[in-house]
């Protein structure tokens, strides 16, 4: 069966004024009819840009993509002229935004934007788009549909926006759908509704699904297959029961040690990740993540790492495996070790979260300096 | 909407206390005698007594301005020292031109304006924006009674081909209204279109910034749909906003570029009462123009309020 | 930016509450700030060029007004013999109808323009920065000084500007008065809405809690922050009174004559428009001139200064493109690389972070 995305060693860039950062770099992932493919990550690996990327959202004058983006059989969407790439948007690609109280606009009515979206993409006249409508936003369980269209952005709830955006974006019954962070500016509860519409949906296609996140609980919940970046690079690349049981590479232990469990609510005890993404501008040559990693050695910085197939003993079979740390194999004994010496968690990181702040690596630190830095240069 | 409305009518009551009392004020901070001073050195000691007696000067300050105050809500705003006019009566004769090049340039400032603003929005950063803004630069850097000044040397007196003093009314015919009021039109709509211009383009590159921009592309829209549909509608509200606060400034403006063309209107009337000292008759431009603005500005207010649902339904005033 | 805040990123940094010890690190921090931003402003200065054309126009003004009545003959002198005579070498921008020397009265001119400019500019800022902390610290006078300036701004400048000079009376410092008294509250809202940020920053609150009196939390901390902003707005004001103060003379409202001011030589130029263009041209010339020098370096300041302005230069758009170009080019390379089967080119970026990378601290583990 042929891929529904088949995206190859994208790499995106920006052109700044102080020169050219590469926000992507080299990513490589495939989503199958049916399938929903996670992207976790802190904020700032590359998340949006890489969905972006595919749905070229991005302002033309500034980035350059590279590589390909292959579609349904092998249209190469970054090669496609300007209007035809206008028909898949909206058309076959429907995308979700993170923020519902922004991305719809507001000096127009709910219908007026879904039965925009509609009519651009199909020959629905006025009142056949209207229906379509109200059974869209009937579909994701807004209530009183009817009304919803007739009313303003900001006469609506968060989580009911967000209802809307994600009809938006299903109204014309794309193949791929991509939502980038769907649930994170909601609150808890809306949250899970919302996840959970969403898990109902994609039953009810067979479109595949590009899922955003950074919280790998809602990736637990809604992914088949995962990929995590960190600094615009995959790291690790597998199926999601594999990333939780045998996560391979150093980032991501720390990111599922940071995740916090349904038993324990208590958040601020959780280890985290000492220090920062550092910035675009001062990308590491060797791995990405030495400066971060407890398992760092000479060896980490010296050449640039890549992503090749993990060959742990704990490695599962048949189900690929892919992992961007030359150490992978090594780390679960050296883990060991440390725990029957004791003083480190089962991560690998510092348990002692005021430790972590009280002490912040100097590259940590070094980092967050660069990063107020380049804030205050944008400003 | 209604409670903002009321919100908005309420917040006029302080602003108008002001106005008036400013405008009360100015002949009661002449310095000296104000009688004497309005009616020059040749007057009588009588007549400068019964001037004080006529303006209520001997009375005391509260019992003047009450009196003032309450003559002006009725439209009665004085009489003239030096025409022996009701100052009322003198201010319509003047406004028609005034108020005719005022619409005219504003509506030039809008046509010359907003496209350019949004020309330079679309082509930010590239030669024609920088066009459009050194443009706007200039626009804004020479006042409009001087591009009304080298207008005249150049096409009045160098080129001879257009009026350069006088007036005619629509009545008189479109052509010949147009050829005496074009030069003073292009010398005040210029720095107007540069401001609207200005404005266009901020509120414009505002816009695009916004998420919903990108939620318009990702639905597949053409460019120019997103453009005017969604972006122009939007950036629409600040546009309206300065052009609205500019009013008033435009209407004084005229009057300046008024008195280089020798347009009988409200400019004209303000340098002669200038020379005489006829400050009742200032004090009556001055307040007619003053609560026109607050009242214009309430106008837009209430447009404002149409355009933007977010103010129409909750009445918030954000 | 991206608005989303992850927990587990850059918690290394994270700062407690404010308390009283965090005042001095914080003031020493800002102390610094300041420093690096005094030298980053000097730079970017430099590297503005609309910004430098501004200053550079407006010093050779200030020059001309400063020395030029020292080299010229004097503005008043009349003399009957050489009425409106066209440019020459004895009077390079002419007579005016009463003989004299045309560009004296522009160099002299100038003098009064800048002063009154100037002066207002000064007084204004003065006023506006008392005025606009006041209302930011007290609620009261907030409400009261906020309705009184909105009331003064519902007249339009030069309009209020005549009606204060025909009450007081034609004089230069009556001028000055006229145009403090209009352009204040311009100024004394943009102080206010800048200090009201600054009011909620935690520093400020700090001091309260410390127990600093009023006029040192308003004078001492608050007046610094605002100041940005406020000399922006000066900037503008110094245009617009010239301009304004042009205007007043123009329509015999200004500055009285005989004294020369650009406003008034336009006002006798106009009535003899037919005869003498000279008398227009060049003071005309010159008001032009001083206002967009005085833009430019206003606009520039305003970039440089005020984070929360975001018209884009263009100078931006040009580094852009280089920058795209070379990613444009990079890509080729890499394109051809790929191709030949050999390993990818390390961007020079790439090798500098890694400079930087060997130099930090090695983590444990290792
Ligand atoms: N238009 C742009 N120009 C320059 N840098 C950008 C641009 N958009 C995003 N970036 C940078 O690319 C990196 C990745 O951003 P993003 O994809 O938004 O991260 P996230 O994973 O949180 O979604 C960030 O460092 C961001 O600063
Ligand atoms: S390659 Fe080295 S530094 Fe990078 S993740 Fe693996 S162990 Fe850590
Ligand atoms: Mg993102």
């Amino acid at each position: 069966m042929s891929n529904l995305l088949e995206v190859a060693d994208l790499r995106t860039s920006f052109a700044t004024e102080d020169g050219v950062v590469t926000a992507v770099d080299g990513v490589s992932f495939s989503v199958e009819r049916g399938e929903v493919l996670g992207i976790v990550g802190e904020s700032g690996c590359g998340k949006s840009v890489t969905a972006e990327s595919i749905m070229r959202l991005l302002d033309e004058d500034s980035t350059t993509y590279e590589g390909e983006v292959l579609f349904d059989g092998g249209t190469d969407l970054l090669n496609l002229p300007d209007d035809e790439m206008r028909r898949f948007r909206g058309g076959r690609l429907g995308m979700i935004f993170q923020d519902p109280m922004s991305s719809l606009n507001p000096v127009y009515t709910i219908g007026n934007q879904l039965i925009e979206a509609l009519r651009t993409h199909t020959d629905l006249d006025k009142k056949a788009a209207y229906s379509r409508a109200v059974e869209m936003l009937t579909l994701t369980r807004i209530p009183d549909p009817e009304l919803r269209m007739k009313q303003y952005p900001h006469q609506l709830s968060g989580g009911q926006r967000q209802r809307v955006v994600i009809a938006m974006a299903l109204c014309c019954e794309p193949d791929l759908i991509i939502a980038d962070e769907p649930t994170t500016a909601l609150d808890v509860t809306t949250q899970a509704k919302i996840l959970e519409l969403m898990a109902d949906l994609r039953h009810k296609s067979d479109a595949g699904t590009l899922f955003i996140t950074h919280d790998l609980g809602v990736v637990a919940e809604i992914c088949d297959r995962v990929i995590v970046m960190y600094l615009g690079q995959v790291i690790e690349d597998t199926d999601v029961h594999t990333l939780f049981n045998t996560p391979a590479h150093p980032y991501t232990r720390g990111l599922l040690a940071s995740t916090p469990s349904v038993e324990t609510d208590n958040s601020q005890d959780l280890p985290i990740i000492p220090g920062a993404v550092p910035t675009l501008k001062q990308v590491p040559y060797g791995c990405r993540f030495a400066a971060r990693c407890p398992f760092a050695i000479e060896a980490c910085r010296e050449a640039p790492v890549e992503l090749r197939e993990y060959a742990g003993e704990d490695a599962v079979e048949g189900v690929g495996h892919k992992v961007r740390c030359i150490r992978a194999e090594e780390i679960p004994g050296l883990i060991a070790e440390q725990e029957r010496r004791g003083g480190e968690s089962a991560d690998g990181f510092a348990t002692d979260i005021a430790e972590a702040e009280e002490a912040p690596t100097e590259a940590a630190e070094h980092a967050e300096a660069e990063m107020k830095a380049a804030e205050e240069d944008q400003k | 909407m209604a409670g903002y409305l009321l919100q908005r009518a309420l917040a006029l009551v302080p602003v108008l206390a002001v106005v008036s009392v400013v405008t009360f004020g100015l002949i009661y901070f002449m310095p000296g005698d104000a009688a004497a001073t309005m009616l020059g050195p040749e007057a009588t000691q009588e007549q400068i007594e019964a001037l004080r007696e006529s303006l209520g000067l001997n009375d005391p300050i509260w019992v003047q301005f009450w009196s003032w105050l309450t003559a002006a809500v009725t439209g009665d705003l004085g009489t003239s020292i030096f025409m022996n006019r009701p100052v009322t009566e003198v201010l319509m004769d003047a406004l028609g031109p005034t108020i005719h090049l005022a619409i005219q340039a504003q509506l030039l400032a809008i046509i010359i304006g907003v496209p350019a603003g949004i020309l330079a929005a679309r082509k930010q950063g590239t030669g024609t924006d920088q066009t459009v803004m050194v443009g706007a630069l200039m626009g804004i850097s020479v006042p409009s009674f001087l591009l009304g000044l080298f207008l005249m040397l150049l096409f009045g007196v160098i080129l001879g081909w257009l009026p350069v003093a006088g007036y005619r009314p629509i009545e008189d015919g479109i052509g010949e209204s147009l050829q005496y009021l074009a030069l003073p039109t292009i010398a005040l709509g210029a720095m107007q279109a540069a401001l609207i211009a200005r404005m266009t383009r901020t509120a414009m590159l505002d816009t695009f910034s916004k998420n919903y921009m990108k939620t318009a592309k990702a639905k597949g829209l053409k460019d120019r749909v997103s453009l005017y549909k969604h972006a122009l509608r939007n950036a629409s509200l600040p546009i309206i906003t300065t052009i609205g606060q500019t009013l008033g400034t435009l209407v004084a403006g005229a009057a300046v570029v008024e008195t280089v063309f020798n347009i009988p209107g409200i400019g004209q009337l303000i340098v002669n009462s200038v020379e005489r000292r006829d400050v009742v008759v200032i004090q009556g431009v001055v307040l007619m123009i003053a609560v026109s603005y607050v009242l214009i500005n309430f106008l837009v207010d209430i447009l404002y309020s149409v355009l933007d649902p977010r103010v129409r339904f909750t009445g918030g005033d954000s | 930016m991206s608005t989303e805040n992850d927990p587990r990123a850059g918690a290394a940094g994270a700062s407690g509450p404010a308390g009283k010890d965090d005042i001095t690190v914080g003031s020493l921090n800002r102390f610094n700030k300041t420093r690096s931003r005094r030298s980053k402003f000097l730079r970017r200065f430099a590297a503005h060029k609309l910004a430098i054309t501004g200053g550079t126009i407006l010093t050779f003004v200030a020059l001309v007004a400063i020395f030029g009545p020292m080299l010229t003959g004097s503005p008043t002198a009349v003399d009957a013999a050489n009425r409106l005579q066209g440019p020459s070498a004895d009077h390079w921008f002419g007579t005016d109808n009463y003989g004299r020397d045309v560009l004296a009265r522009v160099v002299e001119g100038a003098r009064v323009s800048l002063l009154v400019g100037a002066i207002t500019a000064l007084l204004t800022s003065i006023f506006g920065l008392a005025i606009g902390l006041y209302a930011a610290y007290n609620r009261v006078a907030d409400a009261i000084l906020m309705r009184i300036s909105d009331g003064l701004m519902a007249f339009p400048g030069i309009l209020l500007a005549i009606a204060i000079m025909a009450a007081l009376g034609q004089h230069s410092t009556n001028v000055v008065i006229a145009l403090t008294i209009v352009f204040t509250p311009y100024v004394a809202r943009i102080v206010r809405s800048s200090a009201l940020v600054v009011k909620e920053q935690t520093f400020i609150e700090a001091l309260h809690a410390q127990g600093a009196s009023r006029s040192r939390i308003i004078w001492i901390n608050m007046a610094p922050n605002v100041l940005s902003p406020m000399i922006v707005q000066a900037t503008f004001v110094f245009a617009d009174s010239i301009i304004t103060e042009a205007a007043l003379s123009f329509l015999g409202a200004g500055v009285p004559p005989p004294a020369p001011s650009w406003g008034n030589m336009l006002l006798d130029g106009k009535t003899v428009i037919y005869n003498a263009w000279w008398m227009t041209l060049f003071p005309g010339l010159f008001i032009m001139a001083t206002i967009l020098a005085i833009n430019l370096l206003g606009d520039g300041l305003r970039d440089l200064l005020d984070p929360t302005y975001k018209g884009k230069g263009a100078t931006g758009r040009k580094k852009r493109k280089a920058a795209k170009k070379a990613a444009e080019a990079a890509a080729a390379q890499r394109e051809k690389e790929a191709v030949g089967g050999t390993q990818p080119v390390v961007p020079a970026q790439a090798t500098r972070a890694a400079e930087f990378e060997t130099t930090s601290r090695r983590p444990e583990g290792q």
